[in-house]
């Protein structure tokens, strides 16, 4: 079937909002047909820290899932009823769990992950300090193989001539 | 001849090419006898032929909608555009793995002609035996368990369409081969070091791997680059970043390589840190494929997963032994690796030593944080999340370290350090300040002020290595600044690449803070006419309608948009948001229209609209300062890597003599 | 470090091994379980009105344990688990109420649905999914085996079989 390019509104038939309904509920998740409610920025800022319980890794302000977009009602709501983030936050943790939060709570065994750049500094930095000293152990034997007296000849020539 | 039949007689073909192609190598190293080794050269052209004939195939087949191919008729549809036709092969498992199978060929092949001129006898066997290993991997992966080839009893009269989000955009031919031709080129760094821990040659392979290092890692760089200009192209959240499993898959490669360029520098120029190379390298490959575990097992939630099934097991067999391959060697002649001297902090390479200490902290954490469900899960069984939040909290100190670093780097000197040094080192403290003053004269945050104090940072240090480069040959050779300039440009092209890689990030990192830290999404329902002001823009309503198209049916909603002020500078136009409603998906795809500008970009999406009469709409508006520059910044870094990779005659000539000649 | 490294490749294996072999891996369990259920009170669809009165719900103590069940007209598994459920009801009806709770739907296509299965067991109306989300449901269908005293039991997300539908049952009567 072919339509006009872009029709003005005022020009569509009943009928071709009937085909276009009938053509999306056939395809559609349906969902009511009631405009949402506006939404601040702050809305989105909360729900970009609330995980979309039914999408594959998607925030509740990405997602444009049923359950993302009431989520996002859920938060102007309570945001209108002068609650906290904290609180909101909370709203969500007592249906959902811990699992909703996207920055694990500082807590338990998840706080480890947040100490995570710490320990990985840690780990690495004691295994570049062992081979590094290894390396030292290994440049003072094969140096031990040289006199001194070559090496305060080499020490010399070498301050003398500077290196770029 | 059906193109299910050729293709899964040249898939087979290819496997048994590998296989032998293995075996040759064996043979060859353990009899050391030269004419196996010309027999692996010759397999290596036979299996790129078969595994070209192959994929070859599965155009024909998608192109000639020849439903009796199982992927084509799971993947593809009659009613596709062209260009969806010919992306459809790496568009779900099978074929992505075809993909990635010809194109290790490719390298496998690329390698065997350098038999000869850059690897010994002692070593190629190794080399092309590992890579020959890899290729067996992935054909046998197909031949056993995910054929693409698979014949269906009943051909459909149409297959089942492709995944609408990969239809949205031309990225979809672009980025996926880009990623894959970055991972699979790091398996070609690894073969050689494989080869050289075998054959107990512990510094030439550095020398061999320079170029391919920089190649894979110019893809990936491009890879991830692309992959995010095509998210925020097409995804209607206004970011391009969201630390989803799969995308840290492809980061922690890259993270790795990074750290692997610059410290195979060191051991190139310094003869240090061979232990370490090898250990990064095995890390880089193996993060490689950890990669695709991760998107073919269905191990961890993600958004880009391929489906899961019994693949997932044959890619962790595989990962294991890249990592026992590769650390077991390295454990096993690490006694006799001699490193040339000491380290040195206070010097250039203490310098790239640091830096890829935070580039293998980086790394590490992003490896937990992935994980960090999984293994909350086996410990105690409760489920957590960590997402977005945590990684760009996490990476903001690490980043600013490692820009610190990058200034650092080239401005000091190898060996130790000089009071020129000291100068510099002042002058690029200087400019830092004076940027994160600025920043705070702004009213801006502390991490955006910090960004822009170390983009100041890191082109001073530019500007002062290229000023002292150019001051020299001025007066060396006698020729005027411009002259000079250019001179040095053309013969140090490693330095002057590095330096425009380098300022590519640092301007990278300028606008990942501006975006991420001030971007603003906000959503209202018009009424058909309405004016909305916000952002500095007046935003107006002009109509809802419809269109219908081959494979999708959209509804248009178009807006025209007037700045009022500063902040919307940049946003005039009219726009047709649409709201996109493919068949195959429960819920319809709402795809972003985007405005770009130098300052900020301008995001319009359609929501939802009134389905019953048509007089209203909601738009979901997004602001994003400075992101545009993200993707220059990205053009940068690849133009960089082109140019310290672009052959010049000089470079030819030094090939032929010693290793070390040349920057 | 690096000489035990046979130790890391088997650490990393048996964590991998143990996730690529997890039964469930996308399962989400309830907090609810062991707390009393969220209570409400929706619009029942049109058909339930005369039996059951306008609004029916969750109260702060129940006639009979109730197996609360949140569906869509749109999802597949609800439409194989809709007259396994019917039959169980006319069975049980007098031990235990099936309550619907019909989220993400338009009230016509929720009403062609129980009409299509012949529902006897009452639906209430909540288009929008705010009762589920209360529930913490995360996706369709899904089962809250509640007990006379209002105290969540269970969750079952997914399909129900006979056989779990009867040990729930078994679980409630205790």
């Amino acid at each position: 079937m072919t339509k006009p390019d872009q029709p003005r509104s005022t020009y569509i038939t009943t009928a071709f909002w009937w085909l276009l309904l009938l053509t999306f509920s056939a395809w559609a998740q349906p969902t009511p047909n009631t405009p949402p409610p506006d939404f601040s920025p702050r809305v989105f800022e909360i729900a970009r820290e609330l995980r979309c319980p039914v999408c594959q890794g998607e925030s509740a302000a990405e997602s444009n899932a049923g359950i993302a977009v009431e989520m996002r009602r859920i938060i102007a709501e309570q945001l209108a009823q002068g609650r906290t983030e904290a609180e909101i936050r909370q709203f969500f943790v007592d249906r959902y769990g811990d699992w909703i939060l996207y920055q694990p709570p500082v807590r338990g065994l998840t706080l480890w992950v947040w100490l995570s750049p710490l320990v990985g500094l840690a780990l690495l930095g004691i295994g570049l300090w062992r081979y590094l000293a290894r390396v030292r152990a290994q440049a003072q034997a094969t140096a031990s193989d040289v006199s001194e007296e070559e090496i305060a000849r080499l020490e010399s020539e070498l301050s003398q001539t500077p290196e770029r | 001849m059906t193109p299910g039949l050729l293709g899964g007689i040249t898939l087979l073909a290819a496997l048994i090419f590998s296989v032998l192609g293995l075996v040759m190598g064996i043979l060859a190293h353990t009899l050391r006898d030269g004419r196996y080794l010309e027999a692996a050269k010759r397999l290596a052209a036979l299996t790129l032929l078969a595994a070209l004939l192959s994929f070859g195939s599965l155009e024909w087949a998608i192109l000639t909608n020849d439903f009796s191919v199982s992927y084509v008729a799971g993947h593809s549809s009659a009613n596709n555009p062209l260009w969806v036709k010919l992306v459809t092969p790496w568009a779900a498992l099978e074929g992505s793995i075809l993909l990635w199978a010809m194109l290790q060929a490719a390298y496998t092949w690329l390698v065997s002609l350098r038999v000869g001129h850059s690897l010994d006898l002692w070593r190629a066997p190794a080399a092309l035996g590992t890579l020959f290993a890899v290729q067996v991997f992935f054909f046998a992966v197909m031949v056993f368990v995910a054929h693409p080839f698979d014949a269906v009893s009943n051909p459909p009269p149409d297959g089942q369409g492709t995944n609408p989000l990969l239809q949205n955009h031309w990225m979809m031919a672009v980025h996926p081969v880009l990623m894959y031709l970055g991972f699979v080129g790091l398996s070609v760094p690894f073969a050689y070091a494989v080869a050289a821990m075998v054959a107990q040659r512990y510094q030439s392979w550095i020398f061999e791997t320079r170029w391919w290092t920089l190649v894979a890692w110019g893809f990936l760089t491009a890879a991830i680059f692309t992959g995010k200009w095509w998210s925020y192209e097409i995804l209607g959240w206004g970011g391009y970043w969201a630390w989803d499993p799969v995308e840290n898959a492809s980061i922690i490669p890259w993270l790795l390589a990074t750290a692997f360029l610059h410290t195979a520098q060191v051991q190139e120029r310094k003869g240090l840190f061979k232990g370490w190379n090898f250990a990064f390298i095995t890390l880089a490959f193996a993060a490689t494929v950890f990669g695709t575990f991760l998107t073919r097992s269905g191990v961890i939630q993600s958004v880009h997963a391929f489906a899961s099934g019994p693949v997932g097991a044959w890619f962790l067999v595989f990962l294991l032994g890249v990592m026992a391959v590769g650390l077991g060697l390295l454990a096993r002649v690490s006694s006799e690796i001699r490193e040339a001297g000491e380290v040195r902090w206070r010097s250039r390479e203490g310098a790239l030593l640091a830096g890829a200490l935070f580039f293998g902290t980086f790394a590490f954490v992003v490896v937990l944080g992935t994980l960090w469900p999984l293994l909350v899960e086996a410990l105690s069984g409760a489920k957590v999340s960590v997402g977005a939040p945590f990684f760009n909290q996490v990476s903001i100190p690490l980043g600013v370290f490692m820009l610190l670093l990058m200034g650092i780097g080239p401005v000091l000197p190898w060996r130790h350090t000089n009071a020129e040094v000291v100068r510099n080192l002042s002058a690029m403290l200087v400019a830092l300040g004076v940027g994160t003053l600025i920043g705070f004269g702004l009213g801006l945050t502390l991490g955006v002020s910090l960004a822009i104090g170390l983009f100041a940072y890191n082109l001073t240090a530019v500007g002062l290595m290229v000023a002292q480069g150019v001051r020299e040959r001025a007066r060396s050779l006698g020729m005027p600044a411009g002259q000079a300039l250019l001179e040095l440009a053309a013969s140090h092209k490693r330095r002057f690449g590095s330096h425009i890689v380098h300022l590519g990030i640092a301007l990278a990192a300028l606008a990942i803070a501006f975006s991420q830290t001030y971007r603003v999404t906000e959503q209202k329902t018009l009424q058909v006419g309405e004016v909305w002001q916000t952002r500095g823009m007046e935003v107006r309503l002009l109509s809802i309608g419809a269109r219908e198209e081959a494979n999708r049916f959209a509804a248009v909603a178009p807006i025209e948009v007037r700045s009022i002020s500063r902040e919307g500078w940049g946003s005039d136009g009219r726009y047709q948001t649409r709201l996109n409603f493919y068949p195959q998906m429960g819920s319809p795809l709402a795809t972003p229209v985007v405005k770009y500008s130098l300052y900020n970009d301008f995001y319009f999406v359609l929501m939802q609209f009134d389905q019953d009469k048509g007089q209203w709409a909601t738009l979901k508006i997004i602001v994003t300062p400075m992101v545009g520059w993200l993707w220059v910044a990205g053009l940068i870094i690849v133009l960089g890597t082109v140019y310290i990779l672009w052959p010049s005659p000089a470079r030819v000539a030094s090939r032929q003599m010693s290793p070390t000649a040349g920057d | 470090m690096l000489r035990f490294w046979p130790i890391w490749v088997l650490l990393l294996g048996g964590l991998f091994y143990w996730g690529l072999q997890r039964p469930n891996p996308d399962e989400l369990k309830s907090v609810l379980v062991g707390r009393p259920a969220p209570t409400f009170s929706l619009p029942l669809l049109a058909p339930y009105r005369p039996t059951f009165g306008l609004e029916m719900g969750i109260g702060e103590r129940l006639e009979k344990p109730v197996l609360l069940n949140i569906w869509a007209s749109w999802c597949i598994p609800c439409r194989t688990e809709a007259p396994l459920l019917e039959r169980f009801y006319r069975q049980h009806k007098d031990q235990i109420l099936i309550l619907g709770v019909n989220v993400q739907d338009r009230e016509a296509d929720a009403l062609k649905f129980v009409q299509q299965y012949g529902l006897t067991f009452p639906s209430v109306f909540d288009g929008r999914g705010r009762i589920g989300i209360e529930y913490g449901y995360y996706g369709v269908p899904e089962t809250f085996v509640i007990s006379r005293e209002g105290t969540v039991l269970a969750r079952h997300a997914g399909e129900l079989s006979e056989v779990q539908l009867r040990a729930y049952l078994e679980q409630v009567l205790r």
